[in-house]
């Protein structure tokens, strides 16, 4: 709308309060009301598990490469002072490992948590933003993708629906239409502000959006490589994990946010160095979309 | 270790709609029921209007064999609510007919569920009038 002149300046904001504290089940917003999948005592966490175990059984991926997803993210929001549960670590791959099962193969640190919050984003032309106080940040390419009703049908990470991609990485479509908009590739992002709703979904997002080549995203999470000074940092203030897990879109938000402040430097002490290129992205395979949005510090 | 069951009272319970009726009603008479889609011959659960393959709108319903394979599983051991008793292992089961059911699996121990698994369908009481199919390791008989 502001490319073709409808508007000059968006505001987007997200929000939801009304802390969650009935522990006896899981979040309500996690318990679907679709006829075939709530008699069976799903929820959001199942779902994933569902995709992460086809993972397990074709590529020998490995809970233990999980937990060093969740230690990671988790270590991120320890350090950052806006987070949640900021000061609660430092984690070890095992502290993951030996938290409570939820759903196998994920622990209770494997997944995300709930919170309340909100975050908003102010979009308007390059041109217009030349004349404002902040500093700008670019819009480089963004794009959407997915795979039917969310909690509705069974997670099968097989399925292709017409293309040929399969649904377990649902999002390379967004992706690679990111990058093309850019003229970018993977090898040119700085940091990886990926959605992290379960510790799998950082894995299988390597490789749907071609990081790494399919089934090699278990070792890839491994020997630093996303750490904060790693060659591809990922979701640099806690995520849901520890940052914060508000409803209503706003845990899917803050990865735009979150970018934001890499590419601007105002990322504190999970600030990565020189950060250019970022890529934010939301959504996971249990619940069948992955949007994918790629800023950068330079106008394009 | 305990088999797994059934899951008993106080679970939340299908509403069917008008699409899905027939689906619901083949599970209160034991027959798992499917959709086929005449235009391309892609088998579908969860009673779509379209069909996901080609789009088609031509479609049938069917009866299932009711056998299969245990695609994908979770051992869940925080339910969804407390009515739900843990562990209990939701399931993705490939059926004979090519379509991918979400279900559970009961009548063995977790650790003896493994991909490939081969299951029957069998069909338990759910709510008023309503049955649910359930997955059991098939022995073939």
């Amino acid at each position: 709308m502001i490319v073709t002149g409808q508007c000059q300046v968006v505001l987007i904001t997200a929000g939801s309060a009304g802390i969650y504290t009935q522990h006896s089940s899981t979040a309500p917003w996690t318990r679907p009301g679709n006829e075939f999948t709530a008699p069976y005592g799903m929820f959001t966490a199942a779902e994933f598990a569902l995709m992460a175990r086809r993972h397990m059984l074709r590529f020998g991926t490995t809970a233990e490469q999980m937990a060093t997803v969740a230690a990671t993210i988790r270590n991120n929001g320890h350090r950052n002072p806006e987070a949640v549960y900021f000061g609660r670590g430092p984690y070890r791959t095992q502290d993951i490992l030996d938290s409570r099962p939820v759903a196998d193969p994920f622990h209770l640190l494997d997944c995300s948590t709930t919170s309340e919050g909100g975050c908003g984003l102010v979009l308007t032309s390059a041109e217009r933003a030349a004349d404002l106080a902040s500093t700008p940040v670019f819009i480089l390419g963004g794009g959407s993708d997915a795979y039917g009703g969310s909690y509705q049908h069974a997670p099968v990470w097989d399925h292709r629906g017409h293309g040929d991609i399969e649904a377990g990485y649902v999002g390379r479509r967004a992706a690679r239409a990111s990058f093309e908009t850019a003229g970018l590739g993977p090898a040119d992002v700085d940091v990886c502000e990926f959605y992290d709703p379960f510790s799998f979904e950082i894995i299988r997002q390597f490789e749907a959006f071609e990081f790494c080549p399919e089934g090699e995203g278990g070792p890839f999470v491994g020997d630093g490589r996303i750490e904060l000074d790693g060659q591809f940092p990922v979701t640099t203030d806690g995520g849901t994990m520890s940052f914060a897990h508000p409803g209503a879109s706003t845990q899917m938000l803050q990865r735009v946010i979150r970018g934001v402040e890499q590419l601007r430097g105002t990322a504190g002490p999970c600030q990565v160095e020189g950060a250019e290129v970022a890529l934010c992205s939301t959504g996971g395979s249990g619940a069948l979309f992955t949007d994918v949005l790629l800023l950068g510090a330079q106008r394009p | 270790m305990t088999i797994l069951e059934p899951q008993g009272p106080g679970v939340p319970t299908p509403r069917p709609s008008q699409f899905s009726a027939p689906y619901w009603e083949g599970c209160a008479r034991g027959e798992l029921r499917f959709t086929r889609c005449r235009s391309c011959g892609a088998s579908l659960a969860d009673a779509p209007r379209v069909c996901h393959r080609c789009w088609s709108t031509d479609l049938v319903w069917q009866v299932s064999g009711g056998r299969g394979t245990v695609y994908s599983w979770t051992v869940v051991w925080r339910p969804q609510t407390p009515a739900f008793v843990v562990p209990y292992v939701p399931a993705i089961i490939e059926l004979a007919e090519g379509f991918h059911l979400l279900s559970a699996v009961i009548g063995c121990r977790v650790d003896e569920v493994r991909e490939g698994l081969e299951v029957a369908a069998e069909f338990h009481p759910c709510g008023d009038d309503q049955f649910l199919p359930y997955f059991r390791p098939d022995d073939g008989q």
